[in-house]
């Protein structure tokens, strides 16, 4: 579920500070489900747009802490979408996304867990 | 790097500039961040960074249009721009991006090493920018110093290169030895200036002497004829007033004044009139050499005035000058004493005013004469002014009389004299300007000298061995007062020299 090279990656980036990788988590893990919501949202709306800018930040912070396949379907959703689509033919990707958020989101958890800090 | 570098960065997504700030953080640089194209636009107005990371990727304005508008203001130059893009991004993006000035560009995830290098060198490139705009700017300050020279007229301290000269690199070298060269070209052309200055100063104030000298045995003549003084300073100022007006209209000058104007000329007049009566009134009581040695006393009473108002600057070797001068007046006069010349010693004192009054008009003009006054006008007006001042007298007196109407000796000699009052007036506010009050009143000597020789010409009174000895003395009093010191931040004329080339010969 996680690519513990990605977060080897990222705390090398952000200087080997263990308490800095478990910031960057929590951020995401705040921010995650807004940028869920939002999908969902523009679903609704049929707002493509907003459906390709929501898929767009999931996946590069999916991709920072090494969610890769959350990553990936992140980015066929946003690849997918063209100027002045609707977004209704990613209502299944959508979904799946949302199902893979459910486990990514308890990995991250446990990672934070594993770098000193509780959730 | 001396200083923490200080990096915006651009990003709507919070967790991307979370990472961002952390990983600037850890290799020493602060930052700021904002959330979207338009802030980083309103911010980088405000602020100055180091280095800006720009998201390509933002919802409004994106990175594309923040680089185009920033190329677009001209603010492009102030901060180098990495952009970041996502993982796989779109390489046309990168490169328009890179098009539109941006310095190079990161993907997401960052790699740690590159995201180091290209942060690091980015900021060390705007250094060196930094660095090498601020030599230009300097070299810039050394150019605009040197146009300012060859402008013409120049100060060294009006070429501000105290700063630019004080720097440890090599333009401050060069700014040093410039500024040395500009004040060896200062100092050379400042000294240049004073000789010259000095020689007009001496040959106006020869011809000024001579005439003015020749007004003293000229009223001894006319007292002899006529005994009207009022009448005789009345035509005579009239004359060389109106003498001096003519002069002014015909070279197309205006004889208008303002009332501030009229105020200093009437003062002027009225000492310049009470002088004029008290010398062709004494004219009768003393002897033209003993006249022409009273009127040396104004050099005292100008330099005493002056010192004491702090108009000039008062030196020892002034003082002494003066000192010498005064002795060779004392002598002039203990051996003049013992033969004839004078009747009574109350019309010596009396006599001793006109030097006095004088003296107070050098002061006068030289503080008080308005630049923006024409000074044959001002003579014409002035000269007529105190004509007017006493013709009541005269009416009172009984001292008036129509010039001309007798074709008398004493008639000519009146309007003679008023022709050399006219003209040393003109010539005297001219001196004043050029040499000063302190070194225009000098021009005393000069009168006693010819007038001396005037009155042993015109009036045949004799010169004695003594006589001669105190005149050298007086001379070389004159010689130690010198001219007017300026005060500083005076400019200097810098002329280059022509320089020809040396043709270089076949046979070489």
């Amino acid at each position: 579920m996680i690519d513990p090279r990605a977060l080897e990656r990222l705390m090398e980036t952000l200087g080997g500070d263990p308490a800095d990788l478990a910031d960057i988590i929590e951020s995401f893990l705040e921010e995650g489900p807004t940028l869920l919501a939002s999908m969902q949202q523009a679903m609704a709306a049929g707002d493509g747009g907003m459906l390709k800018r929501a898929a767009h930040s999931l996946k590069s912070n999916a991709r920072d802490l090494g969610a890769e396949k959350l990553a990936s379907m992140c980015q066929a959703v946003e690849s997918g979408i063209k100027q002045g689509d609707d977004g209704q033919e990613h209502v299944a990707a959508v979904a799946a996304i949302l199902v893979e958020w459910e486990g990514v989101a308890p990995a991250l958890v446990g990672e934070m867990k594993r770098l000193g800090r509780s959730a | 790097m001396t200083q923490a570098a200080h990096v915006l960065i651009v990003d709507d997504n919070r967790t991307s500039r979370m990472v961002a700030a952390k990983a600037l953080r850890q290799l020493g640089c602060t930052s700021a961040e904002v959330g979207s194209g338009e802030e980083a636009l309103e911010l980088l107005k405000r602020a100055s960074f180091d280095l800006v990371l720009l998201d390509i990727e933002m919802p409004g304005m994106d990175g594309i249009e923040v680089l185009r508008q920033l190329r677009a203001s001209g603010q492009r130059l102030a901060a180098p721009v990495l952009v970041i893009s996502g993982h796989g991004g779109n390489t046309d993006v990168v490169v328009s991006a890179i098009e539109l000035g941006a310095t190079d560009f990161l993907s997401k995830p960052f790699d740690p090493t590159l995201f180091r290098a290209r942060v690091m060198s980015s900021i060390e490139n705007k250094r060196l920018r930094d660095a090498e705009l601020d030599n230009l700017k300097q070299i810039d300050r050394l150019s605009e110093a040197a146009m300012i020279m060859e402008s013409g007229r120049f100060h060294p301290a009006s070429l501000y290169l105290d700063s630019v000269a004080a720097r440890p690199d090599a333009i401050g070298r060069l700014a040093s030895v410039f500024m040395e060269m500009a004040h060896q070209v200062y100092d050379r052309e400042l000294s240049m200036q004073r000789n010259i200055r000095t020689l007009n100063g001496a040959g106006l104030l020869l011809l000024q002497g001579v005439l003015w000298g020749l007004i003293v045995p000229l009223s001894i003549l006319i007292y002899r004829e006529n005994t009207m003084t009022l009448g005789v300073t009345f035509w005579s100022n009239m004359v060389a007033g109106v003498l001096c007006c003519a002069w002014a209209v015909g070279s197309g000058k205006s004889l208008r004044v303002s009332f501030q104007e009229f105020t200093f000329l009437l003062i002027w007049a009225a000492v310049f009139g009470l002088s004029s009566i008290v010398l062709f009134e004494a004219a009768g009581h003393v002897s033209g050499i003993v006249m022409s040695i009273i009127l040396a006393l104004q050099g005292f009473a100008v330099f005493t005035i002056a010192a004491a108002m702090r108009i000039e600057a008062p030196s020892l070797r002034r003082f002494a000058g003066l000192g010498v001068g005064l002795i060779g007046v004392l002598a002039l006069l203990l051996v003049r004493e013992q033969v004839t010349g004078v009747d009574d010693w109350m019309w010596l004192l009396i006599a001793m005013l006109v030097p006095i009054l004088y003296g107070a008009i050098d002061i006068l003009l030289a503080v008080k004469h308005p630049p923006t006054l024409d000074t044959i006008v001002s003579s014409g007006l002035v000269l007529v002014l105190s004509a007017l001042l006493v013709l009541p007298l005269a009416l009172v007196q009984g001292h008036a009389f129509l010039l001309g109407a007798s074709l008398s000796v004493s008639d000519l000699l009146v309007a003679l004299t008023g022709v050399c009052v006219g003209f040393c007036t003109v010539l005297y506010i001219r001196l004043i300007a050029l040499a000063g009050a302190v070194f225009a009143s000098q021009c005393a000597y000069a009168i006693t000298v010819a007038g001396i020789a005037w009155s042993v010409l015109l009036l045949n009174e004799a010169l004695s061995l003594w006589t001669g000895v105190a005149l050298l003395l007086i001379i070389s009093g004159l010689a130690l007062v010198g001219p007017k010191r300026e005060a500083g931040n005076v400019e200097v004329e810098f002329r280059r020299k022509a320089r020809s080339m040396p043709v270089p010969s076949p046979a070489e």
